[in-house]
């Protein structure tokens, strides 16, 4: 009851914060239309007049040399070719002194007549400009050597105004999906810890009572809101309680003796309450509803301003890289702009594994608090680089603070949720993710194009300060007193490497769908972006694109993978699905084609990332009864990481030899045949372990 | 309830701030980048007008510096535009060969000029470099070989002044819609969470007895009915316990 309640309940508030942001933006757009016609219409006016001068002189040059103004030739082709070099030019005129017009081109605005009627002469005020029905028309005068001959009008179309709001509206549709997702990110940090507690107080209630459950919980009347019904609920299974304890001591007096009632009667007694333990619970929890299920929650915002900080950078760094460029003895240019990618994701990849163990020392909030202290840091300096060179060093620093934050916070949910709920704990963790994922690189592409790279780092910077207040805000914690996990050892990584079952899943699975990941979404698709001629703005709704689908996606496959048997075409579809958004570009290289091809990236990642997860598990039993699940998954995470630090080396290697298209084909096929072999080698792997067990 | 429904209101409140804020500022750069357009386009028609006079001027045999009449063209082109503080037109070295303006000739022009020049895919060419920026127009033969480059160097102090004015409306704007949009949110969410409230208060009306059979929407009556069965336990439980308490009492079996 209560989760679908609360759900609707949250959308019904979504959908009105929704209204208003909507409504704010159309009335934003109406005001920016009005403020822009009254701001721009003079340049445009400027720029007309400009124009108009230029026209004057080969008329009047024409008329020096003996021409009649009112027999000029070539003035329609004239006017064509200011047309052709001016779009935003919707007409032209020339008229008499009497306001007769001796030449026109192009659309003239309705009621024209009349504003000539209204405008007869020579001298015209340029400085002016006239509505006349949709375009806004100046006048400057043509005056030879014997005088005034007449007025040049030129018009403009008062949609260029409206074209621009146009324009915009791309930006604004990115702003409402990240207002979205903001407000219901909001709603279950703020809001929700309090109406969930609530109402999941009332449920339990209603629903363990329902059940003939009566036993109370200790705080269940305290924090969140409806305090006074579930304190009548709670009054309830008290006076329930207080009834089956007067019973109790009923029957205790009868057995005693302290009462005499004959024998028949206290068997019947005794029946009756066998009955009702049987029937019903009473009693009192001791402790075990005191646990704070909303706390798991408390990390959602401090993780998503963190992760947003970096995902801000996504769209605009390979392009920031390419501006700091300096020459590297024997790199290519294109190589050396992939280069801060790949450090941080090596840092993540190589740091993770013993980070674990400086966040099992220190405690998650102060590890937490740490990691995102380093991180900001990291940003600012990543926002004053002066060349690659440092700019790597900057991002390695980035590097270490995110993997201590993302550390930090898994061991905050494992430490904060019960066996029974992790998987909700780690929907928290990874939907917090995802979230900043939707928001970051949309409008860290939108700030980028407007305020500049090293502006919107260090915006980025400001936010991953704001997580620490965030991080703040977490219940203290006590360092582990148990010693942390091994990080992974080489020997380990030697002996799984070799393993072919492992390398399958690992080598053919998850490191292509990494590499095509980093590759294609991080390196390519910003520098592509650039190449053609489009924004970083456009780079981040394309990212956004990816996330969106992710979103809602993953957890319709993560459903999917619970099936066994779905699981190896899921990841070997998936596989196949996001390669083929890289082969799309064999048939062209425009924008909805990259749209298209992150769109197939992001399906076929939803399809693979659980389904792939779970069958490290399936596939490498033997491994896992071997050398314990710990060291499997770890070093089975590490290579999957390093997949993620190879992707935009692969795909710089690839633009070298053959440019940005024949890139994302290259990686999109490899992807592909990684897929298909993938699906090859499982089946015949399942098929042989029958072959197996008959002999 | 009451702090659930302010935080609610102040949620609103910060998603309206960052949706009307973003909004103003992308409306705040776009006008720039359009103004600064505006104004770049308006250049190139008179760095253009110069060119067809200094293209004619080439077409008869003229050498670049037999052109006498120039730096008048040069000199009437920038009186006639105010923001124009220089024009120079200079060889494909960046050796300046006529100049207009304030300041004193200069000898050459920065390398950037020239490099931009040269790299430009069309005709004009524009130069940003901070506080000095320039609108281009490559100076052809009549074969079509680059023989100059013409710059105009502007200023952009009356952009800047109208930016600034732009920006405060904009902002004043913002600030109106903002506040609208919040109040309109503020308005909504609490009819919104009146909705729960009124399930609450239903669902405690039933507790006190006076009601507890379902009625309205489909997920309110899911809310009742969890809550019927609720009550329905506890009766049979409570009835139960009572029966037992009758059974041991010393009057019950006589």
């Amino acid at each position: 009851m209560t989760h679908d309640y609360l759900r609707r309940v949250y959308w019904w508030i979504a959908a009105a914060m929704m209204v208003a942001v909507v409504a704010g933006l159309a009335a934003n757009a109406w005001f920016s239309h009005r403020t822009f016609e009254r701001a721009l219409m003079p340049e445009m006016m400027r720029k007309a007049v400009t124009v108009g001068t230029s026209v004057r002189g080969l008329m009047l040059k024409a008329v020096e040399h003996g021409i009649d103004f009112r027999r000029l030739h070539g003035v329609d082709e004239a006017f064509e070719e200011i047309r052709s070099e001016n779009p935003d030019i919707a007409y032209l005129a020339v008229t008499d002194m009497q306001g007769h017009v001796l030449y026109q081109r192009f659309t003239a605005p309705t009621g024209i007549d009349r504003y000539f009627e209204g405008n007869r002469g020579g001298a015209g005020d340029a400085s002016t400009m006239t509505r006349v029905a949709d375009q806004y028309v100046t006048a400057i005068e043509i005056a030879g050597p014997a005088g005034s001959l007449g007025r040049l009008h030129i018009g403009i179309d008062s949609g260029f105004v409206g074209d621009i709001i146009v324009e915009m509206m791309l930006d604004v549709l990115v702003i409402l999906v990240v207002a979205l997702f903001f407000t219901l990110e909001l709603l279950h940090f703020i809001a929700g810890a309090r109406l969930g507690a609530g109402l999941q107080a009332i449920a339990g209630i209603v629903e363990r009572g329902g059940s003939g459950d009566f036993v109370r919980v200790p705080g269940v009347a305290g924090a969140g809101d409806f305090r006074r019904l579930r304190r009548t609920l709670d009054a309830i299974l008290e006076r329930v309680n207080g009834s089956y304890l007067a019973l109790a001591r009923d029957l205790e007096a009868a057995q005693s003796g302290l009462v005499r009632i004959s024998a028949a009667q206290l068997d019947e007694a005794r029946l009756a309450c066998a009955s009702l333990r049987e029937r019903f619970r009473f009693g009192s929890a001791r402790g075990e509803g005191a646990v704070d299920r909303t706390t798991c929650e408390r990390i959602r915002a401090p993780l998503f301003a963190f992760i947003l900080a970096e995902e801000l950078t996504r769209p605009f760094l390979p392009g920031y890289a390419h501006a700091l460029l300096v020459p590297i003895p024997g790199i290519s240019p294109d190589i050396v702009v992939g280069l801060p990618i790949v450090v941080f994701m090596l840092v993540v990849a190589l740091g993770q594994p013993h980070i674990g163990a400086f966040v099992a020392r220190h405690g998650q909030r102060k590890a937490l608090m740490v990691g995102a202290t380093i991180a900001s840091l990291g940003l600012v300096g990543t926002s004053f680089a002066v060349t690659v060179i440092d700019l790597m060093l900057w991002r390695a620093l980035c590097a270490v603070g995110y993997a201590t934050v993302f550390v930090g916070a898994q061991a905050f949910v494992l430490d904060n949720t019960s066996m029974a709920d992790r998987s909700k704990g780690f929907a928290i963790f990874v939907g917090s993710i995802m979230v900043a994922t939707v928001c970051g690189p949309s409008i860290g592409g939108i700030l980028a194009d407007n305020v500049g790279p090293r502006v919107t780092l260090l915006v980025a910077a400001a936010i991953a300060a704001l997580s620490i207040l965030a991080i703040r805000m977490l219940p203290r914690d006590t360092p582990s007193t148990t010693e942390p996990p091994r990080p992974p050892q080489l020997a380990d990584v030697g002996r799984l490497m070799l393993n072919g079952r492992f390398m399958t899943l690992t080598a053919v699975a998850a490191m292509p769908a990494k590499i095509v990941l980093t590759g294609i979404c991080f390196y390519l698709v910003p520098l592509y972006m650039i190449a053609v001629g489009s924004s970083q703005a456009m780079a981040g709704r394309i990212l956004m694109t990816y996330a969106v689908v992710m979103v809602i996606v993953a957890p319709i496959m993560a459903t999917f993978a619970r099936d066994r048997a779905t699981r190896e075409w899921l990841v070997g579809g998936g596989l196949i699905v996001s390669g083929l958004g890289g082969v799309l570009f064999t048939f062209d290289g425009a924008i909805h084609t990259v749209f298209l091809a992150i769109f197939l990236v992001g399906i076929g990642q939803a399809m693979s990332i659980t389904a792939q997860s779970a069958l490290v598990g399936e596939h490498c039993s033997e491994e896992v009864a071997r050398y314990g699940d710990h060291t499997v998954y770890g070093v089975y995470r590490l290579l999957e990481r390093l997949g993620n630090a190879a992707g935009p080396l692969i795909a710089a290697g690839l633009l070298v030899m053959w440019g940005h298209r024949q890139g994302f084909i290259a990686i999109g096929a490899l992807t592909v045949a990684c897929g298909v072999l993938f699906l090859v080698l499982s089946k015949r792997r399942t098929q042989s372990v029958p072959d197996l067990a008959l002999r | 309830m009451n702090s659930s429904r302010s935080q609610l209101v102040a949620i609103a409140a910060l998603v309206c701030l960052f949706a009307v804020g973003m909004a103003a500022l992308l409306n705040y750069y776009k006008y720039r980048s359009t103004a600064a357009s505006i104004v770049k386009s308006r250049l190139v028609v008179v760095g253009r007008n110069i060119e067809n006079t200094i293209q004619a001027a080439l077409a008869v045999g003229l050498a670049f510096s037999e052109l006498s009449t120039l730096p008048a063209v040069l000199d009437r082109e920038r009186r006639a535009d105010g923001v124009i503080r220089d024009i120079l037109v200079f060889d494909p070295d960046g050796n300046v060969l006529f100049h207009v303006g304030d300041d004193a000739k200069p000898a050459s022009v920065a390398s950037d000029w020239v490099a931009a020049a040269r790299s430009a895919a069309s005709r004009e060419w524009f130069v940003e470099s901070r506080g000095n920026p320039a609108v281009g127009v490559s100076i052809q033969n009549n074969f079509g070989v680059k023989v100059g480059y013409l710059a105009i160097r502007y200023s952009t102090a009356s952009m800047a002044k109208a930016a600034g004015q732009v920006a405060r409306d904009i902002a004043i704007g913002a600030l109106a819609v903002f506040i609208g949009a919040a109040g309109l949110a503020a308005l909504l969410v609490a009819w919104v969470m009146r909705r729960v409230e009124a399930d609450v208060e239903r669902m405690e009306r039933a507790l006190s007895g006076e009601r507890a059979r379902p009625e309205g929407d489909a997920e309110r009556g899911l809310v009742e009915r969890s809550l019927e069965g609720f009550l329905a336990k506890v009766s049979a439980a409570e009835a139960q316990i009572v029966a037992a308490r009758i059974k041991l009492r010393p009057e019950a079996g006589q």
